[in-house]
């Protein structure tokens, strides 16, 4: 892979993969670790791009199915980092406490919850969320209300 | 919280290009951590391992002149060897760009063929290849190994029986073998495939 196609195709677009992987990952290595892997896994995959979706669309896929199945190891490791708001310095997003909170309370839900409300939380339409998934959009719309109480009452709770 | 999700998200989100993407370094060259790279990496390893085991083989029956033996057991690596690789091509099929429900039933399914691959190699293929090597040596038990341990005139039910024998007690120890490392390589990530599958196939319906 050329330095051009990252500079070029992912680091545009890097804010939807640091977003997902923040959602599928408690420590800072395992969110370096899925970052990377999803951006080695769009460059693999980079030839398979056609322009009928659109390239974030693209991407939301590829990092999505990266972070479902990527296998989980700090678990087993004792030092692992938790992402604070230090680990992630870098980003003055996520210094935001009010997002903070709704990424612990994104990170309660299921891993098809998470994809689903980070996707609509991006703004994307149900009938795109439907083809990402591999549903239908009117199921998607009923599960982002189910979704959304959930986080709710977690929110108003501060989390448990 | 009295704001709403999607508040909360565009408000911490106004400026998306300032989020800063982590230091990659020579990504161009990372090896992929996604288990099924990582399973794909070590059986290409251990796979590419069989080609000296069987040149090994040979060289060892040549010294040993047991040549009809050396010559049937490498051949036997070496066909081991293909069956390996074409198992491994099974691999390059998974599209990682296709929908969430797709690429993980295929993944499952690629889980599930090499599992069951495996699983045969112990159960029937191993078994037999040791039986036909007791079989081989009694037809030419005058130059085999087998001279040394049975008399001329043993028949072929005995060579059998001890044949039988032995292939159990490999049968047993490659089941359980089979089984622990099957547990450990797999069994959580067998088990939450399956449910983040079921979860979505209940959201299809």
């Amino acid at each position: 892979m050329s330095n051009d196609f990252y500079t070029t195709a992912i680091l545009p677009h890097a804010g939807i993969i640091i977003k997902i992987c923040r959602a599928y990952t408690d420590s800072q290595e395992d969110f370096e670790d899925f970052y990377q892997e999803a951006c080695l896994q769009i460059w693999k995959s980079r030839t398979a791009f056609q322009d009928k979706s659109k390239w974030s669309t693209w991407l939301y896929r590829v990092t999505l199915n990266v972070c479902l199945t990527l296998a989980k190891k700090n678990t087993k490791r004792g030092y692992a980092t938790e992402i604070t708001n230090e680990a992630s310095e870098d980003n003055k997003a996520f210094e935001n406490e009010n997002l903070n909170l709704l990424y612990k309370a994104i990170k309660k839900l299921s891993e098809v919850d998470r994809a689903i409300i980070l996707l609509h939380l991006d703004e994307n339409p149900h009938k795109e969320i439907a083809v990402i998934i591999g549903t239908s959009a009117n199921n998607i719309a009923v599960r982002i209300n189910r979704i959304k109480k959930q986080l709710k009452i977690l929110l108003d709770g501060k989390i448990n | 919280m009295e704001k709403s999700i999607e508040k909360i998200w565009n408000e911490s989100f106004i400026n998306e290009q300032s989020l800063v993407a982590p230091k990659i370094n020579d990504l161009y060259n990372q090896k992929s951590k996604s288990i099924i790279s990582r399973i794909k990496r070590t059986y290409e390893i251990d796979n590419k391992g069989l080609i000296p085991i069987a040149v090994l083989v040979l060289i060892t029956s040549i010294i040993f002149s047991q040549y009809i033996i050396g010559v049937y057991g490498a051949s036997l690596i070496i066909g081991l060897y293909f069956f390996n690789r074409n198992l491994l091509n099974r691999f390059n099929t998974i599209d990682i760009k296709s929908d969430n429900l797709t690429y993980l039933k295929n993944y499952r399914k690629i889980i599930d063929y090499v599992s069951k691959a495996t699983k045969n190699l112990f159960m029937y293929i191993i078994p037999l290849v040791v039986l036909s090597i007791f079989i081989l040596g009694y037809f030419i038990k005058d130059t085999s190994f087998l001279a040394r341990f049975i008399s001329k005139d043993t028949t072929l039910i005995e060579i059998l029986g001890i044949g039988v024998t032995v292939v159990f007690i490999i049968f047993a120890i490659a089941m359980t073998v089979f089984k622990i490392s099957t547990k450990i390589l797999y069994g959580t990530l067998i088990s939450k495939l399956d449910d983040i599958i079921k979860e979505i196939e209940e959201l299809k319906q």
